[in-house]
């Protein structure tokens, strides 16, 4: 093909294309988001869209299927689910009278790095995971970022490392899973035997699986990347110093949010090390034999979740099922929880009151991390305020609760040292001043033009 | 809706401002169609918007007769025409001008917002996470109410004494009452085996107490009367193959590498759940490698982990004879003529039979099958095993009631387990798999 005869976008997309090789580009055509050549075949069969064509030079036309604009979530949620990764390229500035409008990738959606709401399970994290083995030692780090939450941890084996790393990624499900990336990655016959651990490992699991350069997975590259974005000259803070493992496999995962989010995330505010030796053990056919989260069909219901889960949030929904991943052997620690409980149970009335209330709690979580990350929707700052409405109120019950265990002639507990909400309010005073701004925010619509006069018109 | 759209009045007061400008130009399209009426007399005349355009007046064909000198026309539908006036795009500018300047502001005053929310992101998230602990906290509390758990209580020791416990995902899911069972365990009864024809309750009920400690160390209460915990610092389970077939290990293979995990990483504060050890192989292997397993769990001074051990080698129950720490219960089963109830209820003791042609039946085994293979039962355990005999007719059959047992039980038996090195443990069952194929072959000789 001569170079010259190619329309200008086509060169556009083709460049954009190169650097997004493992993608689906979804890119922005006016209100339609095109897929072109291979990705457009891929996409008319895996979205059931008609494959059509465009000319891109003189007497050549490529495949092409599209998705209208308004209802891009949806096709990205079906291609999320089975496996692919998706660019997403938006036009960007004004419209000028020479040449295409520019473009530039606005983010990479993959399994593990979803933000939006409707693409989420509310109840459950959706965990990016990194993982790199180095003889008989393996890193684990893992991400939410529709929550902040980042952790990483070093494992040591005596036997085999494998089913140690194994038995942390069964315990955390996460929707992908990093690994490095050999040189012939691409060319693999998925038939042929696994070349690294981290390949194996990775067959293991259910989550998709995606190999990331290796490089990202070296110490020094992965601690860079931790020590810039943290903006900090040790990694002493997070402990992981001296876990070298940790580190790679965070910085690892860091990067690839970065690239993925194209920039910075400032909802990662901060890396959790944590030692798994605090935690009750449980390896993976363990975990899948008892059917803790989800049965062996892969459902919630009728697994040990579905029968405890009552909570009434989606951040309270997320907790739970934490827990149940990483049950305590701290006898001080389980007895504070069973006060917790054992306060609920004694005190039906406030059980009731409190339930209630939260029933009408939105993911605080989720909308201020989206706040965070400044990809917020009025709607987020609209579920903030109502949280922030119930505070009070939830607070209020706690307190009514408390007095009237301390009143009782023999307190068996209390609710308040565990209850943090309670006995002080954990943010400062002078926040509610800010709320009360909030509330004169109302609902946006994506475009306001025309249409308030119309609306007004039409009554 | 009313003005304003996203930012409440009030708010900014810029904002205000413009849409306070433009109202005088807003009201005089909105009020215009209504003055068109009445002065043209059409009364289908319609005000109307699109982006090519911007405001227009529409009026039909049959009314085109009637439309004012002024009205410049624009586009022309089937039935339709459309017009504009000079003073309509007057107005229309304005209030276009003015939209967009709404717009930017409120996309601005949106930002703001945002970063001022976001400045105050910390103390959200810490409320997130209060409001997600007394969440769970309520919500266990209320599957405790509901479903009638207790508190259990912990202590360092490795005990497990679970009073009236029971499997929190099947209680829920049966309509009959679930039956209850104890557990009681310590340093001088670490090892249960579990015996009790298939069917009856042995998997429900080995899990039902890996799950209760599970539950009680998530801190939430747990299905049973009474609880007594020591902590448990790992679960390990070995239970029947299953998804792992589909990635093209044998069964066999799958249980060995899982039990070699178990024993080479149990402590004597791990809980291990074994269910039917050995089964994927042949049966004096299984025997052989179940017997092995417990005898390592019981002697290995590191190793010593409170276990469950289910099973249908109802051969088994001997090694309670031998080794002080274990002890035998089975699942009852009561029997009426020749049927069997399963009442599954855990009791002390060994199951001296498997029931396993009476479960035959109760799957629905056609009555020829369950004959004959009852036929052939009775002729295993008193030793004349004649693979050609004839059916005996279900009127003279007589269930057995004792089992005879066959002499390869007897040289088991007698193999003293304590001192047996690995090798010794090789050539022992080289020897029983011979003299079980001598017998066999004889047989076939005859």
């Amino acid at each position: 093909m001569d170079d010259k005869d190619t329309t200008p976008i086509r060169k556009q997309y083709l460049d954009l294309k190169a650097r997004y090789p493992d993608t689906i580009l979804f890119f922005r055509l006016g209100d339609f988001y095109e897929t072109f050549d291979d990705d457009a075949e891929v996409a008319a069969r895996e979205l059931d869209l008609v494959l059509t064509s465009r000319p891109v030079a003189k007497g050549e036309r490529v495949p092409m299927a599209g998705v209208p604009h308004h209802a891009v979530e949806g096709y990205i949620a079906r291609l999320i689910e089975k496996g692919y990764r998706v660019a997403i390229a938006e036009q960007v500035g004004e419209p000028t009278s020479r040449g295409p409008m520019e473009r530039r990738i606005e983010r990479v959606v993959t399994a593990g790095t979803i933000t939006e709401p409707t693409m989420l399970d509310e109840k459950r994290p959706n965990y990016l995971a990194a993982v790199v083995i180095d003889g008989k030692r393996a890193g684990v780090a893992y991400a939410e970022i529709s929550t902040g939450e980042f952790a990483a941890t070093q494992l040591e084996a005596d036997g085999d490392i494998l089913s140690v790393a194994r038995q942390e990624l069964a315990r955390l499900q996460p929707r992908e899973v990093l690994i490095p990336k050999t040189a012939a990655w691409k060319d693999r016959d998925p038939d042929q035997p696994a070349t690294r651990l981290e390949e194996t490992l990775a067959r293991m699991l259910q989550a998709n699986c995606t190999p990331w350069a290796a490089y990202r997975f070296e110490e020094t590259s992965a601690r860079q990347t931790l020590l810039e974005h943290f903006g900090v000259q040790t990694l002493q803070g997070f402990g992981c110093e001296g876990k070298p493992l940790a580190v790679r496999a965070a910085g690892a995962a860091l990067a690839y949010l970065q690239e993925t989010q194209q920039g910075l995330l400032p909802q990662i505010i901060g890396l959790h090390t944590y030692a798994t030796d605090r935690f009750m053990g449980i390896d993976a056919s363990t975990w899948r034999n008892l059917e803790i989260t989800e049965t062996l069909r892969g459902e919630k219901q009728g697994s040990l979740l579905g029968v405890i889960d009552a909570t009434s949030t989606p951040m309270g929904g997320r907790l739970l099922r934490a827990r149940l991943a990483q049950p305590l052997l701290d006898i001080p620690e389980l007895e504070a929880r069973l006060d917790q409980v054992q306060g609920f149970v004694d005190d039906g009335i406030l059980r009731a009151q409190v339930r209630q209330a939260l029933k009408r709690t939105p993911d605080l979580e989720r909308m201020t991390t989206r706040v965070l990350a400044g990809r917020a929707s009025p709607r987020d700052l609209t579920g903030i305020r109502a949280t922030l409405e119930i505070v009070p109120e939830l607070r209020g019950k706690l307190e009514e609760a408390n007095q009237r265990i301390s009143e009782s002639a023999n307190p068996p507990l209390s609710l308040s040292p565990s209850l943090p909400l309670s006995p002080s309010p954990p943010h400062p005073p002078g926040l509610r001043h800010c709320w009360r701004d909030w509330r004169r925010c109302r609902r946006l619509r994506a475009s306001l033009r025309m249409r308030l006069w119309m609306n007004h018109r039409r009554r | 809706m009313s003005a304003g759209g996203l930012i409440r009045p009030g708010f900014s007061a810029e904002l205000d401002g413009i849409l306070l400008a433009t109202k005088d130009a807003r009201d005089w399209i909105a009020g215009l169609e209504n003055k068109e009426r009445a002065r043209t007399g059409i009364k289908t005349l319609k005000v109307g918007y699109n982006k090519v355009f911007g405001y227009y007046l529409e009026v039909t064909q049959a009314n085109t007769a009637l439309v004012p000198a002024h009205y410049i026309r624009k586009q022309t539908l089937v039935n339709s025409e459309r017009y504009i006036t000079p003073e309509l795009k007057e107005y229309e500018s304005l209030v276009l001008n003015a939209e967009e300047r709404i717009s930017e502001l409120e996309t601005r005053l949106f930002r703001e917002i945002c970063e001022r929310v976001a400045a105050r992101a910390q103390a959200l998230l810490a409320t997130a996470q209060a409001l997600a602990r007394i969440d769970v906290a309520a919500a266990l509390a209320d599957v405790a109410a509901r479903q009638h758990y207790v508190r259990p209580m912990f202590e360092a020791s490795p005990v497990l004494a679970i009073e009236g416990g029971r499997h929190p995902v099947v209680e829920r899911a049966q309509r009959e009452p679930f039956i209850p069972n104890d557990l009681a365990m310590d340093a001088e009864s670490r090892i249960h085996i579990i015996t009790g024809p298939n069917m009856a309750g042995k998997s429900v009920f080995l899990r039902q107490n890996a799950l209760i400690i599970l539950m009680a160390q998530i801190g939430s209460f747990v299905p049973a009367e009474r609880a007594h915990i020591g902590v448990v610092d790992r679960i390990f389970t070995r239970i029947g193959a299953s998804d792992e077939l589909a990635a093209g290990q044998s069964t066999f293979m799958v249980e060995m590498v899982e039990t070699a995990n178990i024993l080479n990483h149990a402590t004597p504060q791990s809980l291990l759940i074994l269910d039917e050890v050995g089964r994927g192989t042949s049966t004096y292997d299984g025997m052989a490698i179940a017997w092995a397993v417990v005898e390592y769990l019981h002697n290995h001074p590191e190793r010593r982990a409170r276990t469950l051990f289910a099973t249908h080698y109802h051969e088994l129950i001997e090694m309670a004879e031998h080794l002080p720490h274990v002890r035998n219960f089975n699942l009852a089963v009561a029997e009426e003529g020749r049927d069997v109830v399963f009442l599954h209820k855990v009791v002390p003791g060994g199951a001296d039979r498997s029931y396993g042609i009476h479960v035959a039946r109760l799957a629905g085994i056609p009555a020829p099958v369950v004959h004959r293979a009852e036929g052939l039962l009775e002729e295993l355990e008193s030793g004349e095993f004649r693979p050609g005999t004839q059916v005996q007719e279900p009127e003279h059959f007589q269930p057995m009631l004792i089992a005879q047992e066959p002499p390869v039980v007897e040289m088991l038996r007698q193999i003293d387990v304590n001192s047996l090195t690995p090798l010794d443990a090789l050539t022992k069952l080289y020897e029983l798999q011979k003299q079980v194929g001598e017998r066999q072959g004889k047989k076939r000789k005859r």
